[in-house]
């Protein structure tokens, strides 16, 4: 499985005789091969011979390792972000210890440290402190907290004086943002020269809420509200959250599934288009671009990651609707848990590791992973083969500068998730009000040209957006064109990712959107730990015949991922994951270690009752008759046809003492391998003629 | 033989020349295109009473021109036949005026002619009263006008021939050549020659089968280049009934026979190369077992396709730049090969043939044997239009600087006479010698059936083999190789002369044991072949030797069952869905089981609840000199999966294994350090072992230290080894080698200088010795204790009994 072609050899993992998975690398040095196995066994194991075997075979399907992903996002997208300490760290390594000194003294710590490098390392632990944020962060006035709240809204990553200005003033602030008193207290950071201006993590995940930033929704709103929209419970019945339809996807993706292959051949005549695009294969163009002029005007559909049947079958498999299972595979591979070549597949080790933290951090991570992403976008939601609108444009031989389209949506996207992060957990909002107050904060943070490699502006984009029905592409020149798009974007959002993620709830009326409500998830947009409230539920529910059912939303991923050691997903619903344990899997996972007792506690504990007494004593007997048996796949052994022949031989042959690895019965030795040519040699020699047979008869 | 039909060949010519044609034959061709135009012709020239009428008012002249071009197969280059009756003086060269080299290779008239003007000219001068002859071109063109032969400018793009101006080829239309008689060509019969060389099809038989047995004994090594190295080479040609002399060869390029046999042998797949050696292949049995016909007849059919053999790279001398393309073989090679074979297979039978006879018919039908002429009527070009110049399809250059007309006598020439002495090696025919060498040659009757594809009549043999009692074997005339074979895989070939001797021993008998060949196998077939009884002694010593084969029996890589106890492995005998899966029961709790079995026979246990622990790969070994490896570790850095636990010790040292049954790498591992042996095979899961002060320093005994025995405890534990364990490892799992306690007495003194002055005293130095490190001290032996007493106490010095404190 996903074989590789990597700088120094060949890499794979293969899966052996008991369906057990080993990594395997041959590597290529001065001529000469080197295998090494997981098996643990010296020397070209079958493993290592499978991989041989498979290269000379079919090397097309040898994957070439490819550099790793450049992200436009990587501080927020890294899967592993730096620490709130190493993150002031970084922005303060270029102050003087006089400067480091005055900040701990603005903010009433008090350094020990005598040298600039320990000063700032011991200062960066402080600021990082809660405690001493929460502190700061009292003591400020209005016009600085109303500066900070500008700053937070404004910086997607950071903001010049000018827009922080801007925005505070927009949010009804007076005179200069005070951001030298917040940049004092490090309570801002500032980076470059001139300086732009962002929010420390640490600080973020301690802002204060802003109530007044949208107003209250006026509409009545049951207080008895649907809770589950953090699902799609409300479109589908289905009750299962995004980490449950990970959960289902990654089985999917376990063995791998055929990579989505090209609409039309227009990679390969070297026209570009976004990534996550394909061109329409209906309106695939006659003519390969000539390099550096555009090709004729096609539509773009989003692509999938997957081939469409394959997409058709996890839909069936999860419940979830197209679009979502799409955005959910698009997560995995922004995430990094799949890998993509000519076949999709589940990377396992990371998706283990992710499934085993806790819930903030996968949250966190996946909340990152949607807010950098630029191959998947909420455009795709809308300008799919269904949808509203068409993405037309022209592609061009080269280059790969995002589409400044894209780019603004991403924008647009991080914009609401901050305005969200700094709402109030529970209240419900007005939906017009929320329209309103990103309006005026979209104006000054949302980019209308792209980076320096591109001369797309807004106004002359090279991927344009244009209603289905044969109108005009949206100009965005003109503000209706882009009430337009930020109101087709913004419903995009609420019904797709924000719902999925389960960031809000929705209260619509008449086919409108009313009012929302953020949920308490919503505090990683602000870097903040979620809230847990306590559940009794238990997690999992198991039946006599051994089928086990994963509460949908449960918290804890784990048990989903412990369950897999045991029990073969068999479906999803709305009750949950279905799991069937099975023999095989309980006797690898017990091959492995895991004990009958352990087993039991596990499951006892996660459905917070006893087994059910059939199942219990299935149990009992997998585990009791466990290991009265075993299998060896290939075992050298000697085979004497007298039981005397054991003293005899043995003291006739010293080699063979040394190489006995185990006594089966008199008549019956495991003897190491290698050393079968030297055994026979010495047996020969002392006047024995052993016959000598590869197998079985 | 023209392949392209005979309406084609009327479209290279023009469409002007075409309607003078039709014309003249008195044909409405008026407002006709091309295509019906030739549509038009060719009904009118290529109906059979027409081509009959034709041919039977030809002129001398014509009918020579039109035998030449049959001779030549129907298609042939226009200058050669033009060259042919030139020197034969039947035709007079072609005007200057006609030969204007097109662009493609044709030849124009500077004019078109009227067809009757060049058919006048062609009556009066193709008369035989006229003095002079006629024109090549009249005569070209009297035969196209009847549609006898045509002509074509090969490689051209439309038309560009005209019937007074031929392209470069010449063809015969093929309705044409169906109605012409063969034409013989009267070969030389020699005398007897002075020395005959028979061809010996025995011989090569005999040959291929010692290739075959040295291959089967052992793999013939191979050079990087995949040759046959010379010391092999040399060993080899010995065992040939025709040799070589393999040791004046540089190597085996310089060799022609045993090569050959090797090559057909590797076609017919009796031979493989590998890259480093050359082994037989499981079909030499077969082969050998076939008459000798059928033998002879896949040989020579192999000779007929192979591409390993490329009799031009074995003419003498012959100089060739392959352009990098190596000493392969190229496809007109293997043409050639086998149109020389088609010919030989029309000569007649035993009957001696003079070779120059053989090669003047040759060169005469076969003047394009290896390269097709693109040959000018006008002078030739040196490069464009000689083949040997490197102008040709293989791309090979013959660096002779030979020249077209040259070139056949050098190459082609050479070419034929390798295939007559390949098909000499194979008995197809006999060669004859006179004092300048190479004379003529003999078709055998055998030799004429192979060139034939027909069956050789099959002579019975019966095998003609005696088994001595003292375990020799001699085998007689006729011999068959299938025999020789066989016995080679189980006795000793002591000699092979008239008869093959060969000897029977306990070792020769258990090679072939070990190849596969059982010890009633090598009786029933001594029986078979034997002329005499099997000797009873021979018969009883074959079946000890066989059942001594059976004491002992190493199987490698093979699965295998292994119960917690023999109770276990009755129950699964006993159950009827678990019994087919298992193989033979070879101890009380082990049985053997399929591999392709294994899969459904883990399916089936768990079916019935008997989860089954699994292990999987080869087990690691002990490397040679070094302490036994306690259990394997996997190469590092590359993510290993951890070994999952497999016991846990006590304080005390007693070990309980996690799974009932461990891998029996785990039990060695444990059984190296504990105290006593696994004993999992008597009734009663309990597996009890400790690890105990003696059992530790039986490991170290053997080699191991304290921290192996740890790492290999901690890699195997469930969780830390506890301490008690540990210190149990540390005190007992090392040699501390030995120790003594004794008293002693020691002298104490106040300094260093005092203690020195006492060591370079005569009277006391022989009796205190210094004691490293401490600088007041001496030790006092036993014995001295008296004398130093009494001498210390002589100086004045006061003894305590007891040491004091040193400031």
């Amino acid at each position: 499985m996903r074989p590789k072609l990597v700088d120094d050899g060949l890499s794979a993992e293969v899966r052996g005789t008991w369906r057990r998975v080993y990594d395997v690398r041959i590597e290529v040095a001065g001529g000469r091969l080197t295998p090494g196995c997981s098996c643990g066994n010296d020397g070209v194991c079958s493993h290592c011979g499978a991989l041989l075997l498979h290269w000379l075979r079919a090397p097309e399907t040898f994957e070439s390792v490819a550099p790793p992903k450049l992200s436009t996002f990587d501080h927020q997208r890294s899967t592993h972000p730096e620490t709130p300490a190493a993150e002031l760290t970084r922005a303060l390594e270029s102050e003087t210890l006089q400067r480091l000194r005055a900040i701990a003294r603005r903010r009433g710590l008090r350094l020990k440290a005598k040298s600039r490098v320990d000063a700032l390392g011991e200062l960066a632990s402080m600021l990082a402190q809660p405690a001493g944020i929460d502190a700061a962060l009292s003591e400020l006035r209005p016009d600085q907290q109303l500066a900070l709240w500008a700053t937070w809204l404004a910086a997607d990553g950071a903001a010049a004086t000018d827009t922080i200005q801007a925005v505070y003033e927009r949010l009804g602030g007076s005179a200069q943002a005070p951001l030298d008193d917040l940049t004092e207290r490090a309570l801002l950071i500032g980076i470059g020269q001139p300086p732009s201006f962002n929010v420390p993590r640490a600080v973020a995940a301690a802002l204060q809420p802003w109530p007044d930033l949208v107003a209250s929704s006026t509409a009545p709103v049951p207080r008895s509200a649907p809770r589950s929209t953090h699902s799609v419970e409300s479109s589908s019945g289905f009750g299962l959250d995004i980490f449950d339809v990970l959960v289902v996807l990654s089985h999917g993706l376990r063995d791998g599934l055929t990579a989505s292959p090209p609409a039309s051949d227009d990679t390969s005549m070297g026209a570009r288009v976004p990534d996550g695009w394909e061109i329409d294969p209906a309106e695939a163009p006659s003519t390969v671009p000539i390099r550096g002029q555009f090709g004729q005007q096609v539509r773009l559909l989003p692509r999938s990651v997957v081939r469409p049947e394959d997409l058709a079958w996890l839909v069936q498999r999860t419940g979830w609707p197209p679009q979502a299972v799409a955005f959910g595979l698009a997560m995995l591979d922004d995430l990094e848990l799949i890998v993509t070549g000519p076949r999709v597949q589940l990377v396992e080790e990371r998706w283990r590791d992710f499934a085993a933290a806790n819930l903030d951090e996968r949250f966190s991570r996946l909340c990152r992973a949607w807010l950098g992403a630029t191959s998947w976008s909420e455009l795709a939601l809308l300008a799919g083969p269904d949808g509203a609108f068409e993405l037309r444009g022209r592609p061009v031989h080269y280059g790969n500068t995002p589409s400044l389209l894209l780019l603004h949506v991403a924008a647009f996207r991080r914009l609401v998730g901050r305005v969200l992060g700094l709402l109030t957990p529970g209240a419900w909002y007005d939906m017009p009000a929320f329209i309103r107050t990103l309006y005026r904060l979209i104006q000054h943070t949302l980019p209308e040209r792209a980076g320096v490699w591109s001369s797309e502006t807004l106004d002359r984009l090279n991927w344009k957006l244009a209603e289905a029905r044969g109108h005009s592409p949206l100009d965005f020149e003109q503000p209706e064109d882009r009430a337009r798009l930020y109101s087709a974007v913004l419903s995009a959002l609420f019904s797709g990712p924000l719902t999925w993620l389960g960031l809000v709830d929705l209260h619509s009326d008449a086919g409108m959107l009313r009012a929302f409500r953020v949920d308490p998830r919503a505090a990683v947009l602000m870097g903040r730990p979620i809230q847990h409230s306590p559940t009794t539920a238990p997690a999992l529910v198991i039946g006599d015949d051994g089928s086990v059912v994963v509460r949908g939303g449960a918290p804890d991923t784990s048990i989903a991922v412990q369950l897999d050691r045991v029990a073969e997903l068999v479906h999803a619903s709305d009750s949950g994951l279905h799991y069937q344990l099975t023999a095989e899997r309980i006797a690898a996972a017990f091959d492995d270690g895991l004990s009958g007792p352990d087993l039991v506690a596990f499951l006892e504990a996660h459905s917070s009752k006893p087994l059910p007494p059939a199942f219990r004593a299935q149990l009992d007997r997998w585990w009791t008759n466990f290991s009265r048996v075993r299998l060896y796949d290939e075992l050298t052994i000697l085979e004497l046809s007298e039981d005397v022949l054991e003293a005899e031989v043995l003291a006739a042959t010293p080699s063979l003492r040394q190489h006995v690895i185990y006594a089966f019965s008199p008549r019956l030795l495991a003897v190491e391998p290698e050393a079968t040519d030297a055994v026979v040699a010495e047996l020969v020699r002392r006047g024995y003629t052993p016959r000598v047979v590869d197998g079985c008869d | 033989v023209t392949e392209a039909t005979d309406a084609e060949l009327l479209r290279a010519y023009t469409r002007q020349s075409l309607q003078r044609l039709a014309k003249w034959r008195g044909l409405d061709a008026r407002g006709l295109n091309k295509a019906k135009l030739i549509e038009l012709l060719a009904d009118e020239l290529f109906e059979v009473d027409a081509i009959g009428r034709n041919l039977a008012g030809l002129l001398p002249v014509e009918q020579r021109t039109m035998d030449e071009v049959h001779l030549l197969g129907g298609d042939a280059p226009t200058a050669l036949v033009m060259r042919r009756l030139q020197q034969e003086g039947a035709i007079e060269s072609m005007p200057r005026s006609a030969r204007v080299g097109s662009t493609y290779g044709a030849v124009r008239s500077t004019a078109a002619s009227a067809v009757d003007d060049v058919l006048d000219g062609l009556a009066t001068r193709g008369d035989s009263r006229s003095a002079v002859p006629p024109r090549f071109d009249q005569v070209l063109a009297g035969l196209a006008t009847r549609g006898l032969v045509l002509s074509y400018a090969p490689g051209a793009y439309g038309s560009a021939v005209d019937f007074n101006a031929p392209g470069r080829r010449l063809v015969i239309p093929t309705r044409v050549l169906e109605q012409l008689s063969p034409i013989s060509v009267p070969l030389a019969s020699a005398a007897q020659p002075e020395q005959v060389l028979l061809g010996s099809s025995e011989a090569v038989l005999r040959d291929l089968y010692a290739v075959l047995a040295a291959a089967n004994l052992a793999p013939i090594p191979l050079t990087s280049r995949g040759l046959i190295p010379k010391r092999a080479l040399v060993q080899l040609d010995h065992q040939l009934r025709v040799t070589e002399f393999a040791a004046e060869a540089a190597s085996e390029h310089d060799l022609k026979r045993l090569p050959l046999l090797r090559m057909l042998a590797e076609d017919l797949g009796l031979l493989v190369a590998s890259p480093n050696a050359l082994s037989a292949t499981d079909r030499v049995p077969d082969f050998l077992d076939q008459p000798r016909g059928q033998r002879l007849s896949q040989l020579l059919g192999a000779y007929r396709e192979t591409a390993r053999w490329c009799e031009v790279l074995h003419i003498p001398g012959l100089e060739i730049q392959t352009g990098g393309a190596g000493r392969g073989t190229p496809r007109e090679v293997i043409q050639a090969r086998q149109l020389v074979l088609a010919h030989l297979a029309q000569l007649p039978t035993e009957l001696w043939i003079t070779l120059d006879s053989l090669l003047a018919l040759f060169r005469r039908c076969a003047y394009e044997l290896l390269f097709r002429r693109q040959l000018p009527v006008t002078e030739p070009h040196w490069y464009y239009d000689n083949p040997y110049a490197g102008n040709n399809s293989t791309g090979w250059t013959f660096a002779r600087g030979i020249s077209e007309e040259q070139g056949w006598d050098v190459v082609e020439r050479g070419l034929i006479e390798i295939v007559i002495e390949a098909l000499h090696w194979l008995g197809v025919l006999d060669l004859g010698a006179d004092e300048t060498g190479l004379s003529a040659i003999r078709i055998t009757a055998d030799g004429n059936r192979l060139l034939r594809n027909e069956a050789l009549p099959v002579a019975p043999v019966a095998p003609n083999v005696v088994v001595q009692p003292n375990f020799q074997i001699f085998v007689f005339e006729p011999i068959q190789e299938s025999v020789l074979f066989t016995l080679d895989q189980f006795a000793e070939r002591v000699r092979a002369e008239q008869a093959v001797e060969y000897l029977v021993t306990r070792e020769s008998v258990y090679r072939a044991q070990r190849a596969g060949l059982e010890a009633s196998a090598i009786i029933a077939f001594l029986d078979r072949v034997s002329t005499v009884p099997l000797a009873q002694n021979v018969r009883r010593s074959l079946e000890e030797w066989g059942a001594l084969h059976e004491r002992v029996v190493l199987r490698r890589a093979t699965p295998l069952v292994h119960t917690v106890d023999a109770a276990t492995l009755d129950a699964l005998y006993a159950d009827a869905q678990v019994a087919p899966l298992l193989g033979r029961r070879l101890a009380p709790t082990a049985a053997l089981v399929a591999a392709a079995d294994l899969g459904a026979l883990q399916q089936r246990l768990l079916a019935t609840d008997r989860l089954p622990a699994l292990s999987e790969g080869r087990l690691p070994t002990v490397s040679e000199g070094r302490p036994p490896v306690l259990y394997q570790a996997g190469p590092s850095g590359l993510g290993q999966r951890p070994q999952p636990p497999a016991l846990t010790i006590d304080a005390d040292g007693r070990v309980q294994f996690v799974q009932r049954l461990p891998d029996i790498s785990v039990l060695r591992a444990i059984n190296q350090i504990a105290d006593s042996q696994c004993q999992v095979d008597p009734p009663g899961d309990a597996v009890s072992l400790q690890l105990t002060p003696s059992s530790l320093r039986r490991a170290a005994d053997a080699g191991l230290s304290a921290d192996d025995i740890l790492a290999v405890l901690s890699r195997l534990h469930v969780g830390d080894v506890p301490p008690q364990v540990q210190a149990l490892v540390r005190r007992a799992g090392r040699r501390w080698g030995r120790g003594a306690l004794a008293s002693a007495t020691l002298l104490q003194v106040e300094s260093l200088d005092t203690l020195s002055a006492l060591l370079e005293d005569p009277d006391l130095a022989p009796h205190l010795h210094r004691l490293s490190g401490a600088e007041c001290l001496a030790l006092v032996p036993r014995d001295s204790l008296k004398h130093v007493r009494a001498a210390l106490q002589a100086r004045g010095m006061d003894l305590a009994t007891t040491l004091f404190e040193q400031p």
